[in-house]
């Protein structure tokens, strides 16, 4: 491990450049919170989908 | 065995695992042959490792879950040059592996399913009691699909269902910042392979969207998306292959174009009593997959709960840890271990296990030992998350939030910021 300024390079990554992001990274960066807030939503809204889908409504119309 | 006894014994374990079904399903034969290979891979791997020797054991080298710490004590295998032990099983494993091969070819399904319940039971046991090292993530797709093969009615519903289920589940533990604006591969060294670093969130989001909805294509009555959905699929898992090499396409794709490769035209989602068991199996899974997002604090730093559900390229990480022994004698030894590739799983946990296997287990002389582990993820800072003066009196909780790791919300210290690292 070296300290180079702020960087902590570990044993085989000497003369890597640093991790940052990159132009459309930058661009998204600021709706991060917002995109994963948005598949959250969407994967719920997959799981109850797929519960009515599947469960609820054949078991629903058998009775 | 008298010939009655042994009928009524086949009979009874026909009808325990449904065999019926399998004797009339060209598909669900396919999965058995696709099984068998997928062990043979799995065994030839596992062979010569000393995972689970003696000499393993003794030597501190090996790593136990959590929940069964102890699992050293258990080992009664020695590799060369050690022993011949676990050379003699894994023949015997062959043995089985071969008589199956043969069975197949007989088309004796009720031998077909004993042989590949007994390979079933030694790759469970492997994995998730006497050993945490040696898995990979593809293991589980493995253990899940050929559990269902074995053990549940409505054997070929459920691995279609199932097999969607899975990598709806995986798209979980995609929803994070490193996946969302793809610094996973941005911050390694060569990104992405072919696709260029700038196109990155796009092909990420992308895996997300198929992962967590496309897949359910896979089951539409409409060709079309049905189509579209499997031809994604299979050229995601080729494409996946360039930075996991064989084992995981060799272990998915299989089973997905037999599952999905030719149009069935029996759909129906089994909503009987003798369903429970697969419905029980996938609920089972969904509570596995939910541990990481009930313990508080971000799993991608701390591990906590990550290793029971699906974590395949979780995060891109970086860590070091410096740990201090203390012998009773006066004397001080001190050791470093840098982790500099993206799919090292730098989980704390198994730094503790090597402590606490040290201060209990060996015997050493150690008074105690002082650790720091410092950890990067997604190119993100390196926080200095666990910090302490004698870790040999830390115990590690298996389902709740360790205190003693800190996180960047604790306010753990920033030590500085990570290069681009590198992929093997």
């Amino acid at each position: 491990m070296k300290k180079q300024g702020e960087l902590l390079i570990l044993k085989g990554l000497e003369g890597n450049e640093k991790a940052e992001l990159t132009q459309s990274q930058k661009f998204l960066h600021p709706y991060t919170d917002t995109i994963v807030l948005a598949w959250t939503i969407l994967f719920i809204c997959t799981v109850v989908f797929l519960l009515l889908k599947y469960i609820v409504m054949p078991l629903s119309k058998k009775s | 065995m008298g010939k009655p006894l042994k009928l009524t014994f086949i009979k009874i374990y026909r009808k325990l695992f449904s065999i019926q079904e399998i004797d009339n399903s060209l598909p669900l034969q396919w999965i058995a042959g696709i099984s068998l290979f997928v062990f043979f891979i799995t065994f030839n791997s596992w062979s010569f490792t000393q995972t689970v020797t003696v000499e393993n054991a003794e030597r501190g080298y090996h790593l136990c879950w959590p929940y069964f710490k102890n699992c050293g004590d258990w080992y009664f295998l020695s590799s060369l040059p050690f022993g011949y032990s676990q050379n003699i099983f894994y023949m015997f494993i062959f043995i089985i592996m071969f008589l199956t091969a043969f069975a197949i070819w007989k088309r004796k399904w009720t031998y077909v399913h004993m042989g590949l319940l007994i390979l079933f039971l030694w790759e469970y046991v492997f994995l998730f009691v006497l050993n945490m090292g040696k898995r990979g993530n593809y293991d589980y797709y493995q253990v899940i699909l050929t559990a269902i093969f074995l053990f549940i009615p409505f054997k070929f519903n459920f691995l279609r269902i199932t097999y969607c289920a899975l990598y709806t589940l995986a798209s979980t533990i995609k929803i994070h910042a490193g996946w969302v604006l793809g610094t996973y591969f941005t911050t390694l060294k060569l990104g992405m392979p072919i696709f260029p670093d700038e196109l990155t969130p796009l092909f990420t989001n992308g895996v997300i969207f198929m992962e967590m909805l496309g897949c359910w294509f896979l089951l539409s009555k409409n060709k079309f998306l049905q189509r579209a959905s499997l031809l994604y699929f299979i050229i995601f898992h080729l494409y996946s292959g360039i930075i996991v090499w064989y084992r995981y396409p060799a272990t998915i794709l299989p089973f997905l174009l037999v599952l999905f490769g030719p149009i069935y035209s029996d759909r129906k989602v089994p909503l009987t009593l003798k369903a429970i068991p697969g419905w029980m199996l996938i609920g089972a899974l969904c509570l596995l997959q939910s541990i990481s997002f009930i313990i508080p604090k971000d799993s991608k730093m701390t591990f906590e709960g990550l290793n029971y559900g699906f974590y395949m390229f979780d995060s891109n990480h970086q860590c070091i840890s410096a740990r201090e022994i203390h012998y009773k004698s006066g004397e001080v030894k001190r050791e470093t271990k840098e982790m500099e590739s993206a799919r090292s799983r730098c989980d704390p946990y198994y730094r503790w296990f090597k402590i606490w296997w040290l201060c209990h287990k060996s015997d050493g002389g150690i008074d105690r030992i002082k650790w720091r582990f410092i950890h990067s993820v997604n190119g993100g800072p390196f926080y200095k998350i666990v910090d302490v003066e004698n870790a040999c009196k830390l115990e590690y909780k298996v389902f709740q939030h360790n205190e003693w790791i800190q996180t960047p919300e604790d306010g753990a210290e920033i030590l500085g910021y990570p290069v681009k690292n590198i992929y093997y």
